[in-house]
């Protein structure tokens, strides 16, 4: 083997073990802040990183800090995160050591990824399914070719449901990725008799079309080799792999727990240590003993002052705390034309079929995919109708029924710079991708410190539509908007979601879209107002603006009134208002976007009317809407006549079948008419 | 059995309060329908509270002496029969009374004060806007006052005194935004605290101290006090200008003199100087209808009718003004018999709201205390009072055929003060003397 390989590896595995030794020693002043080291991990990791090319995406694990001194990283960079300093370069001190996300040009490229193990499967099979669609739509050029995707996982998190996803998806499209298991056979306490009843090699034998070898991963000169050979295949092939290395774990699981309390192989570990072996290596390839030393004395003293350097870093200030929740978008006003002259009217659902249309037009980024979206059908809603047909079945197709990967793919493809556009069939179906839009989604900008926002749309059909019974019915804002670092709109119409759904591409953060199915045709009685004339192509319509679509004169002798609402709240109120004779004692607010809310415009209005009404179609209790009234509240207790008011559905578990049921459930204009009723006579 | 709260009845335009001189009734004493429960001192009258309803005191809520505001309760009634299935309640009335139809907000003149036109509750006749029918009670129960209510009550300095009184049509009787702006754009009743316009270069109330010195401590009775509040009122409203005239009442003063023994023959009537004096007054006030009248902001009311306020001291000392009522289309008769009336319930402390209330025009004789002339204070919101002195034989000079001649004549000094703001010396002088024209020019042939 080639001596420069050899000795880079070695010294590579050198400081890994001595950072890892002075974090021990200096247990006390690093283990404010847990972590984990690589110790006994590091043979494979470095033989892995050390074959990476800048172009290529890796997803390491918490447990990579070998992989990540592979890839050029010096142990300050490592420290100042071990540390959680400011100038972490990962993250800014937002999260634990080893948990990178980096975007050098000249090392491979660091997608963040959570610290939940197992769930970087979904995004780094993103990525693979982002690079295949990129050289698909020639997209690539000689700076990002035959690029590939590296996950790195543990053994136990193979275990989880999402990691089944990762590996169907990845083998049935034969994407470009690697996917690197090292099995210590520990998960915490319990180890793999406890957990699994195969391995990873064993169990990616199920998946047809990926490939698994197993390896010593302690050895490194065997790990290289067959790494060589795998990277080969997949750079050349274009299709998946996966390596499954056996390892010792030498060191705690993390800083937070004592191996000597429960470890029963301790001394069995050790005997397989990949130190002593890959120095043994360096001596049988000619390396003196005297050359050893220098190598491990150069890294031990490299490692002591690059600790004493992080140790002086600056911690981040208090004001740091609020950066780069998102990265600013382009679009800030409402430009184009709203109701172009001649422009037909358009069923909502049309509205938003005809602005994916344009974009996908325009940009060869823009793919969507989701279940029953491709050519067969288009939709369920036909939502997407003759998309596939226009644009084939590479940028317009069908997945499988997996919720989590419809939603965390987009991290990986939002990663190699596409714009994925992603639906999820129905609301009630959204908690299996919940995980991945929390964990994965809405944390890369901040925890990746700007560096990685996703920008994804995903379009959510929502609300109930008629007898659609409890699992087409749902409504689950108040669920997302609890998740921070989404933006999530909620039109009312179709012009607004034609042009909410342009800012969202256009926006380089992660954007939910939630789609009334009962506005969709303006088929539920009194929805007349969701077709719209369609707007023009340069129609865009930025999100966090609310619209005032019903405006009263301050009026100090008749009793007046807010209301606050969105989706078919929007409807429910203006008929109401309509119903009463009211139009000029009601004033109604469209929010068009839950996050970033307009405050502004409903503290004025508010202000103004001295009652306030939020309606919603979800259940009030414990909701968005009931959190929104209580801020109201908050902001205009001085300027109330009243409390302010919720409606919404009935606090019971689930939207029934029956219709009977159904409309004692949920909220219908005569019910907003009778709140609205009480509440001006208060 | 249930418990009805008795209120504190209205008791006539601008009176707000009263202060409780008697209680006719212990708790446990069984009371009749119109039956006397109380009686209270208001604005100069005092007057007898009936009850409206029949049934057992339960509880008595203030004291003698103390002072309470109209519409608050005063005492619990315990009813039996027909009310037995209601609640304990204190608006009851919507479905009892028997004139609730001819309830209004804005309350009418007392007609008699043993019958008060108002029990504690009034409904509006007025519909709401949305073509509701609107109920309220006159004092609100629910206290409960919204932020937004208490920001604008600030803003127009409404005090929760106020504010308890303001119709209220919300929820549970609570005081609404639109409520609250329909009460003070059909404007605010004048006495209530009105927004002091702060003027940096205004005089200011010098900072005396006061030495209290020794002696007798004598607080004010109520009525003491407010003749106190009218007087600087009046003072502070008015810009004040008297001006003097004399008159040789020799005529009238023969005349009566021959006549006062019949007339009371006639009509049982004794024969003052008073009626003379009412009427000529009269007959001058129509000659200068704007001596007879009132200021409202910037406009001048003048009186349709005209109502002779005649200033008359009480037994106690103090001051209190029975009225003439159309003094100019009285006869001599007539306005004797009036005069008389009032003077002996004057004397009496049995005049009643009606009797001191509406005059157009004050007289002052201030002769009756033996003075001279006098600097009367107008009697607001009139604007204009006349003093008369003493009549008294005094040498004159007088023109007769046969030239000048001394002549022993009865004299006597008439003054008005005016408001200058709307009466000029002209018109207070043309008056006054006019006044004084037809006390001299009083025909003595003339038959009772």
């Amino acid at each position: 083997m080639n001596k420069d390989i050899l000795k880079k590896g070695f010294s590579n595995l050198c400081t890994a073990k001595a950072m890892a030794e002075l974090y021990e020693a200096n247990f006390k002043q690093v283990s404010k802040y847990v972590h984990a080291t690589s110790r006994g991990h590091e043979a494979i990791q470095t033989a892995v990183g050390m074959q990476l090319l800048p172009q290529d995406y890796a997803f390491p694990y918490y447990r990579d800090d070998a992989m990540l001194l592979s890839f050029g990283l010096e142990p300050y960079d490592l420290m100042l995160q071990l540390l959680a300093k400011k100038v972490d370069p990962f993250s800014a001190g937002r999260t634990y050591y080893s948990h990178p996300s980096l975007r050098d040009d000249d090392k491979p490229k660091i997608p963040h990824q959570s610290s939940a193990t197992g769930m970087q499967a979904i995004p780094a099979t993103g990525v693979a399914m982002g690079i295949k669609y990129s050289e698909l739509q020639g997209l690539v050029d000689s700076t990002n070719d035959n690029a590939i995707s590296v996950c790195s996982l543990g053994d136990a998190s193979v275990t989880e449901g999402e990691i089944a996803e990762a590996f169907q998806m990845a083998a049935l499209k034969q994407m470009p990725i690697l996917y690197l298991v090292q099995d210590n056979g520990w998960d915490i306490s319990a180890n793999e008799a406890e957990t699994r009843a195969q391995n990873a090699f064993e169990y990616a034998k199920g998946f047809h079309g990926l490939e698994a070898i197993s390896i010593d991963g302690a050895n490194f000169i065997e790990s290289y080799n067959a790494l060589e050979k795998v990277i080969k295949i997949i750079r050349q092939e274009r299709r998946p792999f996966l390596v499954h290395a056996k390892v010792p774990l030498l060191n705690h699981h993390t800083s937070g727990v004592r191996m000597e309390w429960y470890r029963d192989d301790l001394e069995e570990a050790k005997s397989r240590d990949p130190y002593p072996v890959l120095k043994k290596q360096l001596l049988d390839n000619g390396f003196s003993k005297q050359e050893i030393t220098e190598i491990e004395t150069s890294a031990i003293e490299k490692v002591a002052s690059d600790f004493e350097k992080a140790l002086k870093a600056d911690d981040p200030k208090p004001e740091d705390l609020f950066t780069n929740d998102f990265v600013p978008t382009p679009i800030s006003e409402e430009k184009g034309d709203r109701a172009p002259k001649g422009a037909e009217k358009v069923v909502m659902v049309d509205c938003a079929l005809f602005a994916v249309e344009e974009l996908m037009r325009k940009h060869k980024e823009c793919l969507l995919y989701g279940q029953d979206v491709g050519g067969r059908l288009g939709g369920v809603f036909r939502e997407a109708a003759t998309l596939a047909q226009k644009f084939g079945d590479d940028r317009v197709f069908n997945t499988p029924i997996q919720e989590a990967f419809i939603v965390g793919s987009t991290v990986g493809m939002s990663a190699v710079g596409l714009k994925p556009i992603v639906e999820v069939q129905f609301a009630d179906y959204i908690w299996p991708g919940l995980n991945q839009l929390f964990t994965e989604v809405s944390r890369s900008c901040y925890l990746s410190n700007g560096k990685w926002p996703v920008s994804m749309i995903l379009r959510v059909p929502i609300g109930a539509y008629g007898s659609g019974g409890p699992y087409h019915s749902s409504s689950v804002e108040s669920v997302i908007t609890n998740i921070r670092g989404i933006k999530i709109a909620y039109p009312s119409n179709g012009a607004d979601l034609k042009g909410l759904m342009k800012a969202a591409y256009y926006d380089p953060n992660p954007v939910v879209i939630l789609e009334h199915k009962g506005l969709y045709w303006s088929k539920v009685p009194g929805t007349k107002g969701a077709t719209s004339i369609e707007p023009s192509e340069d129609y865009v319509l930025p999100l966090g603006k609310a619209w005032v679509l019903q405006e009263i004169w301050k009026q100090e002798s008749e009793e007046t009134i807010t209301i606050v609402t969105y989706g078919m709240g929007v409807h429910w109120a203006y008929n109401a208002s309509g119903d009463l004779d009211m139009r000029d004692q009601i004033e109604i607010i469209d929010l068009r976007t839950l996050y970033p809310l307009d405050e502004d415009t409903i503290m004025v209005s508010v202000k103004k009317t001295g009652k306030c009404l939020v309606v919603t179609e979800e259940p009030s209790d414990n909701s968005f809407a009931r959190a929104l009234a209580g801020k109201i509240q908050e902001e205009c207790f001085k300027y109330l006549d009243a409390p302010v008011m919720t409606i919404g559905s009935e606090n019971m578990p689930a939207i029934p079948l029956n219709s009977v049921l159904e409309e004692t459930m949920i909220p219908s204009t005569e019910k907003v008419k009778a709140k609205i009723k009480a509440l001006l006579a208060y | 059995m249930s418990k009805v709260e008795f209120k504190m009845p209205k008791l006539g335009e601008s009176i707000t309060e009263a202060t409780i001189i008697t209680w006719f009734k212990n708790v446990g004493d069984t009371i009749e329908e119109d039956e006397m429960l109380l009686e209270v001192a208001t604005d100069k009258v005092d007057s007898e509270v009936p009850s409206t309803i029949s049934g057992v005191i339960k509880e008595i809520k203030f004291e003698v002496n103390d002072v309470i505001a109209i519409g608050e309760t005063v005492a619990v009634i315990e009813v039996n029969g027909e009310m037995e299935n209601s609640k304990k309640q204190s608006v009851p009335a919507q479905a009892k009374l028997p004139n609730s139809e001819k309830k209004s907000t804005k309350s009418k003149k007392i007609q008699k004060v043993s019958q008060p036109e108002s029990s504690n509750i009034v409904t509006s006749p007025s519909k709401a806007k949305n073509g509701r029918p609107a109920s309220f009670s006159v004092s609100n129960p629910n206290q409960f006052y919204s932020p937004l209510v208490i920001e604008i009550a600030k803003k127009h300095h409404i005090s929760f005194e106020e504010l308890a009184r303001i119709p209220a049509t919300g929820k549970a009787g609570r005081l609404r935004k639109s409520d609250l702006f329909q009460y003070i754009e059909e404007g605010r009743p004048y006495k209530f605290a009105q927004p002091i316009a702060e003027d940096p270069t205004a005089y200011r109330i010098p900072n005396l101290t006061f030495d209290k010195g020794k002696g007798k401590i004598v607080e004010m009775n109520r009525m003491r006090q407010m003749i106190a509040d009218h007087m600087v009122y009046s003072k502070h409203t008015s810009p004040h200008v008297t001006a003097y005239v004399e008159a040789d009442l020799t005529n009238m003063v023969q005349w009566r003199n021959e006549h006062k023994s019949k007339f009371q023959e006639k009509y049982g009537q004794r024969l003052t100087f008073t009626p003379l004096f009412v009427e000529a007054v009269a007959r001058a006030v129509k000659d200068f209808p704007n001596i007879n009248a009132s200021v409202d902001g910037k406009n001048i009311i003048v009186k349709e009718n005209i109502n002779i306020g005649m200033a008359t001291a009480l037994p106690s000392g103090n001051l209190i003004v029975p009225v003439v009522r159309d003094a100019d289309r009285k006869n001599l008769s007539e306005l004797a018999s009036n005069v008389n009336d009032l003077v002996s319930k004057a004397r009496d402390n049995k005049l009643q709201a009606d009797d001191v209330q509406g005059s157009t025009f004050t007289i002052s004789n201030v002769g009756t205390f033996g003075s001279v002339m006098g600097t009367p204070i107008i009697n607001q919101p009139e604007v204009a009072i006349l003093a008369l002195g003493i009549i008294k034989k005094r040498p004159e000079v007088i023109e007769t055929e046969n030239g000048d001649e001394i002549a022993i004549r009865s004299m006597m000094y008439l003054s008005l003060s005016f408001d200058h703001r709307v009466v000029d010396g002209f018109l207070g002088g043309s008056f006054v003397r006019r006044v004084a024209d037809y006390f001299e020019q009083f025909d003595v042939n003339r038959d009772i």
